[in-house]
């Protein structure tokens, strides 16, 4: 025997249900449709659904005793918001929320692997979406392929730049032989740069080595070394206030993309020849 | 055969053993850290591309390199656009294509690791003999225990002489393949190839070759 009841209570635009289903003897297979004109949003962890919830309502086997069902919706809470829809008494079934080993089971046991979206560049629009309520749209299925398109070509147009230079340390096949070591802008490398960057660079590799210096002395000998080094107290403070990262990481990103831009620019220096 | 290299801490060698015991198999190797790939990229469609629906699995198979191999992308953005749960049939398809698939699963516990142990036939676990690394190791046996992936070997990675091979199987209750740490492998998989290749008589092409033969007396119980 199953007693079932239900209420709804409307907060700010969303309707929240609440399903009782008491004194179940068995294990049943209860199946619970939503009355109200509007989607069903279930309750979710990691981004997907709860096992048993679909578009409609809730269908699954619950264990024998007492159990709480919610959900909400957008539509407005007008007469019954639930209805028990079947309930069947199925004692040899396995109550829903057993682990098992189905892909949808294991992201929510697990946890979803993506990265979180405040860590992927430029794709924090792509991922809110103005119905965005409901959460994460990218793995709710055909509802959102709008959304997963939109993060799909950040992906795309970032790909292309973005595995150019992060690669290196995976073990490029062939391409890398010659070259086990990237350069590591020491001085030699530095007299082949452009007569305006060399003091530049140099200056900035003498500052990280001070750098380097005073973040490594562990006795009072190496720091005060490293302090004098480093021209005094005052010249650590300096140092420690510096910029030095922000600029040459916006140098670097600077020079990569002018690298980008001269790649995808060749020269057809035959044929103007030639025209000329 | 869709077989799990998973381990639980990062730095191991996961990604040096799926690669060469795919060597050895001629299977396919999948890079199936999503967030933080490994083994070498590929020029076409990738994971990434294949688990966005961009591409079908056999579309992201490179076949040019000296192992058969589904790259994974790169980016951030990539990763985060996939659907996780679709590397399980993505798994299962490259399965009916290849006689061998083996999966280089990421560190952690989450659902990247889980997924391939869901799927897979069996679970291949690698561990240096640090305490941290072997915990870790425990653990994802545990996971690949309740996700029914049977546990073929423990690879002991990067073991110095005289490798305490028997208490590591005794701890895991799976006998272990012990590979030597050696210069040679890492070269070789800095530059993307397997150790059989580049040193065939080193004694880490022969540890993965016994690992290989292990493998198939695991599939064919």
């Amino acid at each position: 025997m199953v007693t079932f009841d239900c209420s709804a209570s409307h907060h700010d635009g969303v309707t929240l249900v609440t399903v009782c289903l008491r004194d179940l003897d068995v294990s049943t297979r209860v199946t619970v449709r939503n009355c109200l004109d509007g989607p069903v949003w279930p309750p979710r962890r990691e981004g997907l659904p709860e096992a048993g919830w679909s578009a409609t309502g809730f269908s699954g086997v619950l264990d024998a005793g007492s159990h709480a069902l919610g959900y909400a919706t957008p539509a407005r809470p007008e007469g019954p918001p639930a209805e028990l829809a079947d309930a069947v008494p199925v004692p040899e079934a396995d109550p829903v929320g057993d682990r098992s080993d189905r892909p949808a089971d294991v992201v929510r046991d697990l946890g979803d692997p993506s990265p979180p979206g405040d860590a992927v560049p430029g794709a924090g629009t792509a991922s809110t979406s103005s119905e965005d309520i409901s959460p994460p749209a990218k793995q709710a299925g055909q509802s959102s392929t709008a959304d997963t398109d939109v993060t799909a070509a950040t992906a795309d147009s970032e790909g292309l730049s973005d595995r150019d230079v992060s690669v290196g340390d995976a073990g490029e096949p062939a391409a890398r032989d010659g070259a086990p070591h990237e350069p590591d802008a020491g001085a030699d490398h530095i007299a082949s740069l452009p007569s305006e960057l060399g003091p530049w660079l140099a200056e900035m590799e003498r500052r990280a080595d001070t750098a380097e210096m005073l973040s490594a002395a562990e006795t009072v000998p190496e720091a005060t070394t490293a302090v004098r080094e480093a021209g005094g107290l005052d010249g650590v403070r300096a140092l420690a206030e510096a910029d030095d990262e922000r600029q040459l990481r916006l140098v670097a990103r600077r020079a990569r993309r002018l690298a980008d831009r001269r790649a995808e620019a060749s020269i057809p220096v035959e044929t103007l020849a030639t025209l000329a | 055969m869709i077989l799990a290299v998973t381990g639980g801490k990062g730095g191991v060698g996961k990604s040096t053993v799926a690669y060469n015991l795919a060597a050895q198999l001629d299977g396919c190797v999948v890079d199936g850290d999503l967030a933080m790939a490994d083994l070498p990229a590929g020029h076409g469609p990738d994971l990434h591309d294949v688990l966005a629906g961009r591409a079908t699995p056999a579309e992201a198979v490179c076949e040019d390199g000296p192992v058969t191999m589904v790259p994974c992308g790169r980016t951030l953005a990539g990763a985060r656009a996939v659907d996780p749960t679709a590397l399980a049939d993505t798994l299962e398809t490259l399965d009916r294509r290849h006689r061998w698939v083996v999966v280089d699963s990421p560190a952690g516990l989450r659902a990247d690791v889980g997924l391939p142990l869901a799927v897979a036939d069996a679970a291949v676990l690698v561990t240096t003999d640090s305490t941290a690394a072997i915990a870790d190791a425990l653990r994802v046996r545990e996971l690949a225990r309740e996700l029914g992936a049977g546990l073929c070997r423990v690879v002991l990675n990067r073991v110095e002489d005289d490798p305490a091979t028997a208490a590591v199987a005794d701890r895991f209750g799976a006998p272990v393949v012990a590979v030597p740490d050696s210069d040679a492998l890492a070269t070789a998989q800095r530059h993307g190839r397997p150790v059989e290749r580049t040193a065939p008589d080193s004694a880490a092409a022969g540890a993965f070759e016994s690992l290989a033969a292990a493998v198939y007396s695991c599939s064919s119980v």
